[in-house]
């Protein structure tokens, strides 16, 4: 159809990505935002690095910080699945610990790698299934749902051991988390791998942008011809399988696990997730924001413990944290 | 202008820029004690930024002065409650799930103090007493989300008299478009209580884009256009027609595009059979490739549910619609979809589009698909298209990659009809397409739909603007409960034919 006049006028400036040429300061005023949280970032490693050139700034401390949030980086980026498309799963860490629960005690038992891959992704889709069907389906509130599947697949975790700690477990499960490449052991691999395909999924597939549309604006979604439920059902399953996986890892890393562990793991993925959010596509759960909010977060809490904080102040900042992105993210959403 | 004794309100030199953009250039205002005052201009003429200074929201340049009821005011404007002013927006800020008396008084305290018990009697009595002096007639223990959409608009300006009273005698009302959603009888009961308010003294600023409603009700007319007064006339003598080209800086010429001939319509587009849902009672009827048909009734007569019903969002009772070929549209919008119909939902903030997400984002969706290949998404060539598409309905500004929350309601419908008609569907149902829209947008908007049903589109429209669906409808559906009650078509359609087909059986036609 040609609506009133001028039809197919397309001007040669509407190839253009408009942002060339408007002058530098506009484009700041425009997006330092997007950038702030790396700009604090450089800022905290270049106060560290200043303060304390000895402890801080050393490989060993660099490769320390970032081995250390190799889980917490999986299930963060995890969490943004679901996050995106306006629910929460917070059953997250509960299921990485019982499918390290059930790994650690399929070791014990002498069963396969294959035999814990396979109970860990039966473990991730039963969950998420149930999870996307009291939500998607029933319409429970995802914040309920999935606290309470927090909480009893928890107690399941403790069923599993027969409520034991279970150690010094040995054997291939152990080499999926610890075997080095280029002097980083797999674990973190897996986080940054995760970054890249979740970066492709979130940005560069339709798939990506309908999670956002069915967090941001579900109807109007809806009325486009989304499958809502298919694909809130599906984000559910894939942040189940994730954390799933990640049990795998987590048990591998430590050697065993200790099945009332979970709500350890709780708030820290859902810190970064949020102050990820505040990052690059600022109020849009993204996968690149996620890690540089991680990094930010542990080279904060490190800084200051090597200052000679103490241990406490890893809640602090992380609670603190979480609040902060929050808001942040409020006062962005207002300004515009 | 006319020197204006003892005014209610008189601000002079009001400019605000934003930016480069001049949204409001040296603009004087007075009000007088008792008057309604119709303030109008097409979106973005800076009507919101005016409501927006004097509610303190924003700070006006320096040279601003203003005196309310003899007092100076100072910019920015602090606390304006205590001078007398209250702003009415839109969407009321009224709670819902709280009962009538509860909202009265949730703003200004319950008669009661601190955490002393509230006297729930006397709070009642006080409610009945204030909802008799205005005329509003609502059972005040109801909850406010059960009352129709004309008493919520009466018990909201009810409550910010209320409001009021606790710190002066005589009250400014600003109304941001409360009439908006409403239809005709609705809107008259809201103009009711406005003209008791004024008349007890008070002073009311009126801003609709239903400029019919506002020469009616107003004593007179302000119209801004970028910024400027650029009318201040008494309403008894003018017309809306004058009004529409002081707003637009010209004569609209003809208000609404020519009329397509009913003997253009062609072959059935689409069949409903039976259509059956919380209103509309087993309904039938076709729809043409070539037509505009309009579907239309009092509020609450079905014309709101039945394209919800047809597209699968709401299911149906009982009922089915099919294409013109036999095959049935489904049960879900993405079956409709592909079934060649489209649906321009009414209720454009919440199902039209996502406000957060960017033009060129709300416009691609329904297509997003054909912009990735090879296993990416192209971006780029998703926005050159978006601000193709946008340069062809006139979005004004075409910045593919701006929020659409910062385009103005006019602008913010055009994406959505961009959105939909990019695919050139067989069938289009639009659920009131010019809702909250200017009147030289709401000429474009028509003339687009105007130009998609000569390609051969068959078009739906389900309105309550009789008098837009006189203009441009080939035939009308006057709906009854649910039922067909009367068929209009061609120039048996005007708008009285139309408003005495819409009050129901006593006029039912065969």
């Amino acid at each position: 159809m040609t609506p009133a006049g001028e039809g197919s006028r397309v001007p040669s400036e509407a190839r253009g990505s408009g942002d060339r040429d408007r002058p530098w300061t506009d484009l700041l005023a425009r997006h330092g935002g997007r950038y702030a949280l790396v700009f604090v970032l450089g800022a905290f490693i270049a106060t560290f690095a200043i303060w304390l050139p000895d402890k801080f700034w050393t490989e060993a401390n660099f490769r320390a910080m970032v081995n250390s949030q190799a889980i917490v980086l999986l299930l963060a980026l995890a969490a943004t699945i679901v996050l995106r498309t306006g629910d929460f799963d917070l059953s997250i860490a509960s299921v990485m610990t019982l499918t390290a629960a059930t790994s650690a005690v399929i070791v014990e038992d002498g069963g396969s790698l294959g035999l814990i891959f396979v109970v860990a992704l039966a473990v991730g889709v039963v969950v998420g299934l149930i999870n996307g069907f009291l939500i998607v389906k029933v319409g429970v509130s995802s914040f309920i749902t999935t606290l309470g599947m927090m909480t009893a697949l928890t107690g399941v975790a403790i069923a599993v051991t027969n409520s034991r700690q279970i150690y010094n477990l040995e054997g291939p499960m152990l080499t999926v988390a610890r075997y080095k490449i280029l002097d980083f052991p797999l674990r973190t691999w897996y986080g940054w791998a995760l970054v890249i395909v979740l970066w492709y999924v979130y940005e560069r597939t339709p798939v990506g942008r309908y999670l956002l549309f069915i967090g941001g604006g579900r109807d109007a979604a809806r009325l486009a011809g989304l499958n809502v439920d298919a694909i809130r059902m599906g984000s559910f399953v894939a942040s189940s399988i994730v954390a799933a996986l990640t049990g795998i890892v987590l048990a591998g890393f430590l050697g065993g696990i200790d099945p009332n562990i979970g709500p350890s793991f709780l708030l820290q993925p859902f810190a970064a997730a949020f102050l990820g959010a505040t990052a690059l596509h600022i109020g849009r759960f993204n996968a690149v924001g996620t890690i540089i909010a991680i990094y930010l977060l542990v080279v904060g809490i490190t800084g200051l413990t090597l200052l000679g904080a103490e241990r406490w102040v890893n809640e602090v900042f992380n609670g603190g944290a979480l609040v902060l992105a929050v808001m942040f993210a409020r006062l962005v959403g207002r300004r515009r | 202008m006319a020197a204006v004794a003892d005014p209610a309100l008189d601000v002079r030199s009001v400019s605000k820029r934003f930016g480069g953009v001049h949204a409001l250039v040296a603009v004087d205002l007075r009000l007088r004690r008792g008057e309604i005052l119709g303030l109008v201009g097409e979106n973005g003429s800076g009507k919101s930024t005016l409501v927006k200074v004097l509610s303190g929201y924003h700070t006006p340049e320096r040279g601003a002065t203003g005196e309310v009821f003899g007092r100076p005011l100072s910019f920015p404007v602090n606390n304006p409650g205590e001078l007398g002013i209250a702003v009415i927006h839109q969407d009321l800020a009224l709670v819902d799930e709280m009962t009538v008396v509860e909202n009265l008084g949730v703003s200004s305290g319950y008669a009661s103090s601190g955490l002393r018990p509230v006297r729930w009697r006397r709070e009642r009595s006080r409610s009945v007493e204030l909802l008799e002096r205005f005329g509003v007639d609502v059972d005040p223990g109801a909850r406010v989300g059960d009352l129709a959409p004309a008493e919520r608009a009466s018990v909201a300006i009810v409550r910010a008299t209320r409001e009021l009273s606790s710190h002066a005698h005589q009250h400014i009302l600003i109304l941001d478009e409360p009439t908006s959603y409403l239809t005709g009888a609705e809107a008259q009961r809201v103009m009711r209580v406005m003209r008791t308010v004024a008349d007890s003294g008070s002073s009311v600023i009126f801003i609709s884009h239903h400029l019919h409603e506002v020469v009616e009700v107003a004593d007179r007319v302000v119209v801004l256009r970028d910024g400027r007064v650029v009318a201040d006339v008494d309403a008894a003598t003018t017309t809306e027609a004058r009004i529409i080209a002081h707003m637009l800086g010209r004569e609209l010429g003809d208000f609404y595009p020519a009329r397509l001939d009913p003997a253009g319509s062609r072959d059935v587009a689409m069949v409903a059979e039976h259509i059956t849902g919380e209103i509309v009672d087993d309904l039938s009827f076709e729809l043409r490739h070539g037509e505009i048909l309009g579907v239309t009734g009092l509020a609450g007569m079905g014309q709101q549910e039945l394209p919800y019903l047809l597209t699968g969002v709401q299911a149906p009772a009982a009922g089915v619609a099919r294409r013109g070929d036999g095959r049935v549209l489904g049960r879900s919008p993405a079956a409709t979809l592909r079934a060649g119909v489209v649906l321009v939902p009414g209720n454009r903030q919440r199902d039209g589009v996502w406000l957060d997400a960017t033009a060129a984002e709300n416009i691609s969706l329904p297509v997003l698909r054909e912009y990735y290949r090879r296993a990416w998404l192209n971006g780029r060539e998703e926005s050159t298209r978006a601000k193709g598409l946008m340069q062809m309905f006139r979005v004004q500004p075409p910045i593919a990659d701006q929020k659409v929350s910062n385009f103005s309601g006019g602008n913010q419908q055009k994406i959505v009809l961009a959105k939909w008609l990019q695919g050139e569907p067989d069938v289009l149902l639009l659920d009131e397409p010019t809702q909250g829209v200017d009147a030289g947008a709401r000429k474009e908007i028509l003339e687009i739909v105007r130009a998609a049903t000569e390609a051969g589109a068959a078009v739906a429209i389900f309105s309550s603007d009789l008098e837009q669906l006189a203009n441009v409808c080939t035939r009308v559906l006057v709906l009854w409960r649910g039922r067909a009650a009367a068929e209009l078509v061609g120039d048996e359609i005007t708008e009285d034919s139309l408003l005495q087909a819409c009050q129901g059986e006593s006029s039912l036609v065969a």
